[in-house]
């Protein structure tokens, strides 16, 4: 059974949707570039957002939706953060999951060839409610990867100290750094204490 | 619903039976023209999210083969015609030929051409093989059809096995305090509306009548399983202003 989309879903796929629509009516070559995916289905993830957004190629033209009957031809992985470089500089990024990956390939050539400003259609399109949750999503995940690299130090830390005695807990690193300066303040003073010894032989010795 | 074999609503009134086709042709001819528009002013534009919606539930694919029953000026159409590209087909039918008419016109002004076929056909009676759909949509068509359960039956009839049938329809508001609006603004605001811009303040006020005389969510949802889907369920949209309902042909 299908999850139901709900607005910000909907509002999303609208906004691609409408992108890809204006980027082939002011493409040159009018969207050819997507020829080699004619009746293909492509999966996107785009990180940080939940959901897959499905891109149908018809004659030219991308549509888009959050739903699909069966399997997507070829599954692809990629972030928001790389449409704005594919803008900036028409690179796109995507990792291929599965299906087929001469397809995988023909589409990100595809989004390379076709000039698309997504800053500003996301801004556009998509509004302040997805604008926010968005902006909510990627500080959350931010936010989620801080902790999970601190929970991760963390256990690692216990693991290592307690478990398999590989590092030294902080007590035993103070102790260690108090014994070693102990021993260089003793091994100065034997040292003092050798050079003492060494010019009072040499004062002994036989002139 | 009636009480009466041989009668059937037709808003709050009752009609012989064969009447009601001839006074919902009569209605719809006379709103042909200003549909689109009154569709836009009446829901605030909020019309274009349910069917949006309701595309994208659909999860059609390219290859698909879809009917698109009571698809008046096709938006849902122009959608689906879009999504199932050449390989597939879209089927725009209609009891009414003027709406099919304004449908077909729009659609080939916005070059939606190649993949789409028209037909005028009553929804009791679908002219189409058994199993011929992979999805079925009727969008605001089911309440101002006479016999709805021999509808359903021929949409399931239609349907290929593991399709989809989406009825897109008018519901029972499940917010009190919006209840209470919604009767005011339907029965005071909407015609008005409808004398305003399409200068036909009874066609609106039978659309107001008959949207309360349709099946409320759980009704219709029952119907579905009586006419043979093996699975049916349904989404309020605006709390129960529209409801989606979905059944599944295994």
């Amino acid at each position: 059974m299908n999850k139901q989309p709900g607005l910000v879903e909907i509002a999303f796929s609208k906004s691609f949707e409408m992108a890809f629509a204006a980027a082939v009516h002011l493409d040159e070559m009018h969207g050819q570039a997507l020829s080699a995916l004619e009746g293909k289905v492509i999966e996107l993830w785009i990180a940080p957002v939940k959901f897959p957004l499905f891109c149908l190629v018809n004659q030219n033209r991308i549509t888009t939706q959050t739903v699909l009957n069966g399997e997507a031809d070829v599954t692809l992985k990629t972030g928001l953060r790389q449409f704005r470089v594919l803008a900036q500089e028409g690179y796109f990024e995507a990792k291929y999951i599965r299906g087929d990956e001469v397809t995988g390939q023909a589409f990100i050539k595809a989004m390379e060839s076709l000039e698309i400003d997504w800053e500003e259609h996301l801004s556009h399109y998509t509004g302040d409610l997805v604008a926010f949750k968005i902006g909510h999503g990627f500080r959350s995940l931010l936010e989620r990867k801080q902790n999970t690299k601190q929970y991760a130090g963390d256990t690692l830390r216990e693991y290592l100290q307690f478990e398999i005695n590989a590092l030294p807990t902080r007590n035993q690193v103070e102790h260690f750094a108090k014994d070693v300066q102990q021993t260089h303040a003793e091994v100065e003073k034997i040292a003092e204490r050798i050079q003492a010894l060494s010019n009072q032989l040499s004062q002994i010795k036989p002139s | 619903m009636s009480q009466n074999k041989n009668t059937i609503d037709f808003g709050f009134t009752e009609v012989p039976l064969e009447e009601k086709v001839k006074k919902v042709k009569g209605v719809f001819d006379s709103v042909a023209g200003n549909y689109d528009i009154m569709n836009d002013v009446m829901s605030m534009g909020i019309h274009r999210i349910w069917k949006r919606k309701t595309i994208e539930l659909s999860g059609v694919r390219p290859g698909n083969t879809v009917l698109d029953l009571a698809g008046g000026t096709g938006d849902l159409t122009k959608a689906f015609a879009k999504r199932v590209g050449k390989d597939g087909k879209v089927v725009l039918a209609d009891i009414n030929e003027s709406m099919v008419r304004v449908g077909r016109d729009r659609l080939i002004n916005e070059g939606i051409v190649g993949n789409v076929d028209y037909t005028i056909t009553n929804a009791e009676a679908l002219g189409f093989p058994d199993n011929t759909f992979d999805v079925a949509t009727i969008a605001f068509g089911l309440r101002n059809v006479t016999n709805k359960d021999k509808a359903l039956e021929e949409l399931y009839r239609v349907l290929k096995p593991g399709g989809q049938l989406m009825v897109l329809e008018f519901s029972k508001v499940t917010q009190p305090m919006l209840a209470k609006f919604y009767d005011f603004y339907s029965f005071n605001i909407l015609p008005k509306m409808g004398k305003l811009i399409a200068d036909d303040e009874a066609s609106y006020q039978y659309l107001a009548e008959s949207i309360r005389m349709h099946p409320d969510q759980e009704t219709l949802k029952q119907m579905m399983l009586d006419a043979g889907f093996d699975k049916a369920e349904y989404i309020n949209m605006s709390e129960g202003i529209v409801a989606l309902h979905r059944g599944w042909k295994f």
